[in-house]
C-alpha cells in the first residue's frame, strides 16, 4: 500500500510539472488581465452585476445579436467543412505535382488583414469587380449581376476563405497518417465506398475533425473584421457589439457582461468538445504518409481533384491574386480616365521612401523584420507552452485538473479582443510585470491566440501514438526525455510543423492585439497596411496592396522554411 | 527540453529589456492614436533642445486610445495624451484624466477652438468632416454636385451617397451630428428616412466607405462622407504628379462638422515640466506647420502658413456644425440608437 | 544467488485482481516459459519485471539487487511486444540500433553489432527498408533483433509468435531456440501455446488467475499435471470426479469406470478428488492389466496418432493411439480397450 501511494505521488508530481507551465501562463496572461478588466468594468456600474446582466439579456437587440452570432458561425462552420473535408482528403490521400505549394498557398488567407481581404473581394466580386465585369459582358447587362456587398453570403464566403486552411491542415495531416488498410478492411467486409468512409474513416478521424471544427466555429463566433467590413452595418456579432459598447459608448459594465456571455458560450462549447474528444480519441497505428498516398491515375480521381482544386483556387486564391494584380496596376487604369501605364512598380518603390520625413515611418524591411521576430517568438512561446499542455492532455486526459485546464486553454480565442486589450493595459503596469509598453507583450498576446491551435493540433497527434512504442523505447534503455526526443517528437513532428505554421501565420497576420500597443519603431506589416489604408490617395492605396503582396511572399517563405527545418531535423515521416 | 530553456531565456531578456526602458529618466512618453505622425526634423528640434527622448505609444483608434488613458488613470502610462476630439472630450473631462495647464501659447489661439475653460484639454488641430465627391462623375453625367444636405434627397442624387456608421466610425458620427445640428432633434430622423428612400448606402468605417464604396476607388458611389482635406491628399499622394484633384469637398455652410483634437497632461506624470514644454511645442509654429502633411489636420495657431498644395486645393468651410461636447456625451447613445432604428432596420 | 528472484508479487487493476502472490526464481541462462490462458496475468507479470508497471506488493531482485525502484530504462532488460511496437518513423537498421544508441555505444561497435544481429536473424539487405512495408514474419524478426541487440541481461518475449501462421511459427521457434541457446540468453517467454512452451522451455511456469499453478520442466509438467486446470490446459481431457481412499502403500480410486488400486501418488492431498485417465496410455485390445468394453463414437486422424472417442459406461473417454502399427477402428463399432492403472490413472486436485 505504501508503495502504491508513493508511485501515485510520483505520477502526480510528473503531471504537476507539465501542468504548471501552461497553467501559469494562462493565469498570468489571461485570467489576471481578463478578471481585472471585468471586475473594473462592473465596478464602474452603479447597479449590481445581476441587474446589468438582466438589462443586457432583456434587450431585444442584444438577443438578436446573440442569435445572429450563433447562426452565422454555425452556417460558416458547416460550409467550411463542406469545402475543407474533401480538400483534406485530396491532400491526405493523393500525391500530385505542386501539391505542397498549393497547400502552403491555401494557408495564406489566414494572415491577410480584413481590410485587405475586403479590397480583394471587391476587386473580384464587387459591383465593378472582374467577375461582374465578365458576367456583364456575357449577359450584355449594364447593371452588376452579382451583388454580394453587405450580404450574409459575403460573410460566409469570407469565413470560408479564411478558415478552410484550418480544416485542410488539421484534418489533412491526421488523415494522411491513417492506414488506408482500415478502410480497405471495411470494404472487404462489404461496405461500399461511401459506407466505408462513413463508418470507418470518419469515426477514426473524428477527433481531428472536431478539433478543427471547434476552432473554426470559435473564430467565426468571435468574428469582427469580416462582419464589420464585408457584412456591413446591418449585421452585428457580439464582438462588434462589445466594441461599440466599449469604444463608442464607454459603457464598460454592459461590455463586460457581453464579454462574459460570449465567454460562457465558448466555454460551454469547449467543454462539450473536450468531453467528446476524450471519448472518441483512440491510439491508432499510423503509417508514414508515403505508404498512404496514391497518384492521381483514374479518371474519377482526376475529376475529383480537378473539382476540388478549382473550388479551392477560386475561393481562396483568386481573391489573393486580385490583390497582387492591384499592387502592380497603375491607379490611372483603375481611374478609367487614362489608359496608358498599365504595369507599375511605383507602389513597391514608394514603400521605402519616407516622403513625409515622419517619425512613424517604417521602411518595409523594418516592418518585415519586426513581424518576423514577433512570429518567431510566438512560435517558440506557443510550442514551449503548448507541448507540455498537449503532452499532459494526451497522457492524463481523464485527470480532473486536465478536464478543467483543457477547455480553459481555448478561452483566449473566444474572448473579445477589445476587452482583452484593455485588460492587458490595466494589469501589466506594475513591476515585476510592467510590460505594457514593452514589445514582448505582443508575442505574448499572439501566443494566447496561437496556443489553442497548438494544443488542439498536438493533443490528437500525441494521443494517437501507441503507448507500446514508448514502453518499447524505455525497455531499450531510453530515458523519459529520450523517449520524447526520439519517439514522440519525431512521430508528431508533422503535427508540430502544422502547429508552428499556425502560430507563425497567426502572429504574422494579427492586427487587433498588435495595434493596441504599437510603438512606431516596432510596427508590423499588418499595422503598416492599415496605416496606409486609413489615408486617402492613390499611393497610399497602392502601397497597401504592395505590402499585402509582400506579406504573402514573406508568409510563404516562412512556411517553406518551417517545412524545410523539419526535414533536416528528423527525416521524412 | 531545449525550447523551454530558450523560452525562459527570451522571457527574462524581455523583462530585462522592458525594465531597462522604464528606468531611463529622460524619456517623455506621449500616448496617442494610430493616426499620429510628426516629421523627424521637427521632433528632433524638441529632443535636442530639452535633451530628452520622446517615446510615442499608439494605442488604437482615437476612442480606444482614450479608453486606455481613462482606465490607466490611477497609474498612467504616459505623461501626455494627445488625440481626444470634441466628440469624446466630455468623457475625458468627466473622468478627470488631465492636469490643468494654461500654456502661454493659448493666447494666440482663437476662442472658437477652446472647449475647456479650465484648460485641462488644449486644442491642437482641427479637421472638417464634409461630403466629398468624384468630380468626373458629375462632369460626365452633367449634374451639379450637391450643395446642401437637403439636395441629397433629390432624385438626381439617388443611389449616389455612401456614409459611415456613426456607431463605429468617427466621421460617421460627425455627419450624424451635422444633420442633427441642421435639422434639429425633431427633424433629423425624417431627413435620414429621406436619405434611405433615396437609396443611401452605409459602410461601417471610413476605410470601407472610401476605398470600397466610393467610385473614385473600387466602388459605385460618387459621394462619400470624408474630410475636407481628402482632395488635397489625392494630389499629394497621387501616383504620378497631377495638377488637379480628382475629388472635391462640399463646404457650404452647415454641411461640415469640425473635429477639434486636444492634448493634455496626464494626471500623475512625473515629468510635469517636460510635459508642459511638449504642449507648448505642439502649439508652436514649428509643430503646427508640420501637422497638415503628417496627419491631414489643420493648425489652430493662426500664424501658421499652409503648404502651397493646401492653399490651392483646400476648401475650408466658413460655418460648421457646432454641438457642445457635453450635449454629445449626454445624447450620443440615444441619437445612435434612434439613427440605427431608422436607417438600418 | 545470481539471476532473477521474484517475490510475492501482487497487482490489482481498478477492481480486478491480476497477480496474486507470484514467486519464482530463474537461473542465469535459463529459458523460462510462462504458459497460461489469456487473462491469466502473463503480460502484466512481464510488464512488472520490465518496470513498465509497478507492483502493488512484492519485490523483484536481479543478481540480488532490488529492482523495484530502478526506472525501466536503467534495468537493462529486453522486452519484445506481442504487437512488435516497431517505431514507424525509423527503418529496420534504426529500429535495431535504437537500444545500442541509448547505451551510447560507439559508432563502429554499433554498426558491427547491428550487422551481426541482422546476420543472425537472416534479414540481410533489409537495413534501409521502411518498417511499414515489412511482412508479419519480417516484423517479428526485426522486433526480436531489436530486443536482442543491446545484449539485455534478461530478455522477455511476450507472445512473440502470436500472430504468425503455424508453419512460420515452427520455423521461427527453432531459430529462436538456437539463438537463445547459443547466446546463453536468460529468457522469459510468455505464450498460451503449449507446443511453443514445451519446445523452448527449460522450465515451464503455468499461470492461472494470477497464481502459479505449476512450475517444472516441460517433461514433468506433461507427465504429472498437478491440477485439473493444468491437465485440461495441456489437452488431457479424461478427467472424472472420484472418491479416493488411502490404504497403506496403495490408494483406491473409485471412478465411473470402476474401482482401481494404484501406487501411492506423490501429489496426493486431502483435496484430491479427481482422476485423469491419460489418453496416450491406452491400448486397443486387452493386452494390458484392465480391460473395458466401449463403443467408438468418433475418430479423428492426427498424423502419427489418432484420437478416438469411446463411450464406456455412459461416459466418454478420449484415447490417443499410435496409427503406424494398426488400422483405425471404425465408428459405431464395439471395441475393447485396456490400460495399466499405475501408468494411466493420475490423481488431480481441482
Amino acid at each position: 500500500m505504501v508503495e502504491n501511494i508513493r508511485n501515485r505521488s510520483i505520477e502526480l508530481f510528473k503531471q504537476f510539472g507539465l501542468w504548471l507551465i501552461p497553467s501559469l501562463f494562462l493565469l498570468v496572461f489571461y485570467f489576471l488581465p481578463f478578471g481585472n478588466i471585468i471586475f473594473t468594468s462592473i465596478s464602474k456600474s452603479s447597479s449590481s452585476f445581476f441587474v446589468v446582466l438582466l438589462t443586457v439579456l432583456s434587450s431585444q437587440n442584444i438577443r438578436q445579436t446573440i442569435y445572429f452570432t450563433f447562426y452565422q458561425a454555425t452556417l460558416s462552420t458547416i460550409l467550411t467543412l463542406v469545402l475543407g473535408l474533401p480538400s483534406a482528403y485530396l491532400f491526405a490521400r493523393y500525391d500530385f505535382k505542386g501539391k505542397s505549394f498549393i497547400r502552403i498557398l491555401t494557408g495564406l488567407p489566414f494572415v491577410m488583414p480584413t481590410l485587405v481581404v475586403a479590397a480583394a473581394f471587391s476587386a473580384l466580386i464587387g459591383s465593378q469587380g472582374w467577375i461582374n465585369t465578365l458576367l456583364m459582358n456575357i449577359f450584355n447587362s449594364k447593371a452588376p449581376i452579382l451583388n454580394l456587398s453587405h450580404t450574409l453570403a459575403a460573410i460566409l464566403l469570407a469565413h470560408i476563405f479564411y478558415n478552410t486552411t484550418i480544416i485542410i491542415r488539421i484534418v489533412g495531416d491526421f488523415w494522411s497518417r491513417l492506414s488506408p488498410q482500415l478502410r480497405s478492411a471495411a470494404q472487404v467486409l462489404g461496405a461500399n465506398r461511401i459506407k466505408s468512409v462513413v463508418f470507418v474513416t470518419i469515426p477514426l478521424i473524428m477527433p481531428a475533425i472536431l478539433a478543427a471544427a471547434i476552432l473554426v466555429f470559435i473564430f467565426d463566433f468571435t468574428s469582427f473584421g469580416v462582419i464589420l467590413i464585408l457584412g456591413g452595418p446591418k449585421f452585428g456579432t457580439m464582438e462588434v457589439e462589445i466594441y461599440y459598447q466599449t469604444i463608442g459608448l464607454f459603457n464598460l459594465p454592459t461590455a463586460a457582461v457581453l464579454s462574459l456571455i460570449q465567454l460562457f458560450f465558448t466555454l460551454l462549447l469547449t467543454i462539450i468538445y473536450t468531453r467528446l474528444s476524450n471519448k472518441i480519441s483512440k491510439p491508432l497505428s499510423l503509417t508514414s504518409t508515403k505508404s498512404s498516398q496514391n497518384k492521381l491515375v483514374s479518371h474519377k480521381s482526376k475529376f475529383f481533384a480537378g473539382v476540388i482544386l478549382l473550388l479551392l483556387i477560386s475561393l481562396t486564391l483568386l481573391p489573393l491574386i486580385s490583390l497582387i494584380v492591384k499592387s502592380f496596376v497603375s491607379s490611372y487604369y483603375i481611374d478609367h480616365s487614362i489608359n496608358n501605364h498599365l504595369f507599375t512598380l511605383d507602389f513597391y518603390r514608394e514603400l521605402s521612401i519616407n516622403r513625409r520625413q515622419s517619425v512613424t515611418f517604417s521602411p518595409p524591411t523594418t516592418a518585415i523584420a519586426v513581424s518576423f521576430i514577433y512570429a518567431t517568438l510566438t512560435v517558440l512561446f506557443s510550442l514551449a507552452i503548448g507541448l507540455p499542455a498537449a503532452y499532459n492532455f494526451s497522457r492524463y486526459g481523464n485527470n480532473k485538473i486536465n478536464k478543467i485546464l483543457d477547455p480553459l486553454l481555448m478561452l483566449p480565442l473566444g474572448t473579445s479582443a477589445v476587452t482583452m486589450g484593455l485588460g492587458f493595459i490595466i494589469t501589466f503596469n506594475k513591476s515585476p510585470l510592467n510590460l505594457r509598453a514593452s514589445p514582448i507583450i505582443i508575442p505574448i498576446a499572439h501566443t494566447l491566440i496561437a496556443l489553442p491551435f497548438v494544443v488542439r493540433i498536438l493533443t490528437p497527434a500525441l494521443r494517437s501514438i501507441q503507448p507500446r512504442l514508448k514502453d518499447a523505447a524505455s525497455v531499450l534503455g531510453a530515458s523519459p526525455r529520450e523517449v520524447f526526443q526520439r519517439i514522440e517528437y519525431p512521430i508528431i513532428s508533422k503535427a508540430i510543423i502544422v502547429a508552428a505554421t499556425f502560430a507563425f501565420t497567426i502572429s504574422m497576420g494579427e492586427f487587433g492585439a498588435t495595434a493596441l500597443l504599437t510603438r512606431p519603431e516596432y510596427t508590423t506589416i499588418p499595422v503598416l497596411i492599415y496605416r496606409f489604408l486609413s489615408r486617402p490617395g492613390a499611393l497610399n492605396y497602392g502601397q497597401a496592396m504592395a505590402l499585402s503582396t509582400l506579406l504573402m511572399v514573406i508568409v510563404v517563405i516562412g512556411m517553406v522554411v518551417i517545412e524545410k527545418l523539419r526535414i533536416l531535423d528528423v527525416g521524412e515521416f | 527540453m531545449k525550447s523551454i530553456r530558450l523560452f525562459v531565456l527570451i522571457f527574462s531578456l524581455g523583462l530585462f529589456f522592458s525594465s531597462c526602458k522604464s528606468t531611463q529618466s529622460k524619456t517623455l512618453t506621449i500616448m496617442t492614436h494610430d493616426s499620429f505622425s510628426v516629421s523627424d526634423d521637427v521632433l528632433n528640434i524638441f529632443q535636442e533642445k530639452y535633451n530628452v527622448k520622446v517615446q510615442f505609444i499608439e494605442s488604437g483608434d482615437s476612442g480606444t486610445a482614450l479608453n486606455k488613458a481613462i482606465l490607466t488613470k490611477e497609474n498612467p502610462f504616459a505623461d501626455v495624451f494627445y488625440g481626444v476630439d470634441n466628440t469624446f472630450l466630455s468623457r475625458a473631462l468627466d473622468e478627470n484624466i488631465f492636469e490643468k495647464y494654461s500654456s502661454p501659447l493659448l493666447e494666440i489661439i482663437p476662442d472658437k477652438f477652446k472647449y475647456d475653460p479650465e484648460n485641462r484639454a488644449l486644442p491642437v488641430d482641427f479637421g472638417d468632416v464634409c461630403l466629398n465627391y468624384q468630380i468626373s462623375y458629375f462632369q460626365e453625367n452633367n449634374i451639379s454636385p450637391p450643395s446642401s444636405l437637403e439636395a441629397l434627397l433629390e432624385p438626381e442624387y439617388k443611389s449616389l451617397l455612401v456614409v459611415e456608421n456613426p456607431a463605429l466610425s468617427s466621421p460617421g458620427l460627425a455627419f450624424l451630428l451635422t444633420t442633427i445640428n441642421h435639422f434639429g432633434e425633431d427633424g433629423y430622423l425624417d431627413y435620414w428616412r429621406g436619405l434611405v428612400n433615396n437609396d443611401l448606402l452605409v459602410a461601417n468605417n471610413w476605410e470601407t466607405a472610401y476605398y470600397t464604396e466610393f467610385s473614385q476607388w473600387d466602388g459605385t458611389r460618387p459621394i462619400v462622407v470624408s474630410y475636407s482635406s481628402s482632395p488635397p491628399f489625392e494630389i499629394i499622394f497621387a501616383e504620378n504628379p497631377i495638377d488637379k484633384p480628382p475629388t472635391a469637398a462640399v463646404v457650404t455652410d452647415g454641411t461640415c462638422f469640425r473635429q477639434i483634437e486636444f492634448v493634455g497632461i496626464l494626471k500623475g506624470t512625473k515629468n510635469r515640466k517636460l510635459a508642459e514644454k511638449w504642449i507648448d511645442f505642439m502649439l508652436s509654429k514649428t509643430f503646427q506647420e508640420d501637422m497638415p502633411t503628417q496627419m491631414y489636420v489643420f493648425p489652430v495657431n493662426p500664424n501658421v502658413e499652409l503648404n502651397p498644395v493646401f492653399k490651392k486645393y483646400l476648401a475650408l468651410p466658413n460655418v460648421t456644425a457646432i454641438i457642445d461636447p457635453s450635449e454629445i456625451a449626454k445624447n450620443r447613445e440615444r441619437w445612435i440608437n434612434e439613427w440605427t432604428n431608422t436607417v438600418l432596420k | 544467488m545470481p539471476g532473477l528472484q521474484i517475490n510475492n508479487i501482487h497487482k490489482d487493476f481498478v477492481d480486478k485482481n491480476i497477480l496474486n502472490g507470484i514467486t519464482f526464481y530463474q537461473k542465469p541462462g535459463e529459458i523460462i516459459v510462462v504458459l497460461g490462458p489469456s487473462g491469466s496475468g502473463k503480460s502484466t507479470l512481464l510488464n512488472i519485471i520490465a518496470g513498465l508497471v509497478q507492483p502493488d506488493k512484492g519485490e523483484i531482485y536481479w543478481n540480488r539487487k532490488l529492482m523495484n525502484h530502478i526506472p525501466v530504462h536503467e534495468r537493462n532488460f529486453g522486452l519484445m511486444f506481442q504487437d512488435y511496437a516497431l517505431f514507424p518513423h525509423m527503418n529496420v537498421f534504426d529500429n535495431i540500433a535504437f537500444g545500442l544508441r541509448m547505451k551510447r555505444i560507439p559508432k563502429d561497435e554499433l554498426f558491427s553489432r547491428v550487422r551481426e544481429i541482422i546476420d543472425l536473424i537472416g534479414l540481410n539487405n533489409y537495413e534501409k527498408r521502411d518498417i511499414n512495408t515489412l511482412s508479419g514474419g519480417e516484423k517479428q524478426r526485426v522486433a526480436f533483433a531489436r530486443s536482442l541487440a543491446p545484449r539485455p541481461e534478461l530478455l522477455m518475449l511476450d507472445e512473440p509468435l502470436g500472430a504468425l501462421d503455424r508453419r512460420l511459427k515452427d520455423q521461427l521457434i527453432e531459430e529462436l531456440k538456437g539463438i537463445l541457446q547459443k547466446t546463453k540468453q536468460t529468457t522469459i517467454y510468455v505464450t498460451h501455446d503449449q507446443e511453443e512452451a514445451f519446445s523452448l522451455a527449460d522450465i515451464v511456469i503455468i499461470l492461472n488467475h494470477g497464481r502459479i499453478v505449476q512450475r517444472d520442466t516441460p517433461q514433468q509438467i506433461y507427465q504429472n499435471p498437478s491440477s485439473t486446470f493444468v491437465a485440461q490446459f495441456l489437452g488431457l481431457n479424461n478427467i472424472f470426479p472420484s472418491i479416493i481412499n488411502f490404504s497403506g502403500t496403495s490408494t483406491i480410486v473409485k471412478t465411473p469406470f470402476g474401482e482401481f488400486k494404484i501406487n501411492k501418488h506423490p501429489r496426493l492431498t486431502k483435496e484430491s478428488n479427481f482422476v485423469l485417465f491419460r489418453p496416450d496410455r491406452f491400448y486397443i485390445g486387452k493386452d494390458s492389466k484392465i480391460t473395458l468394453n466401449g463403443l467408438v463414437i468418433d475418430s479423428s486422424f492426427r498424423g502419427n496418432n489418432c484420437r478416438l472417442l469411446i463411450k464406456v459406461n455412459q461416459h466418454n473417454l478420449a484415447l490417443d493411439v499410435p496409427t503406424q502399427f494398426m488400422s483405425i477402428p471404425e465408428v459405431n463399432k464395439n471395441i475393447q480397450i485396456s490400460f495399466d492403472p499405475d501408468k494411466t490413472i493420475q490423481i488431480l486436485t481441482e
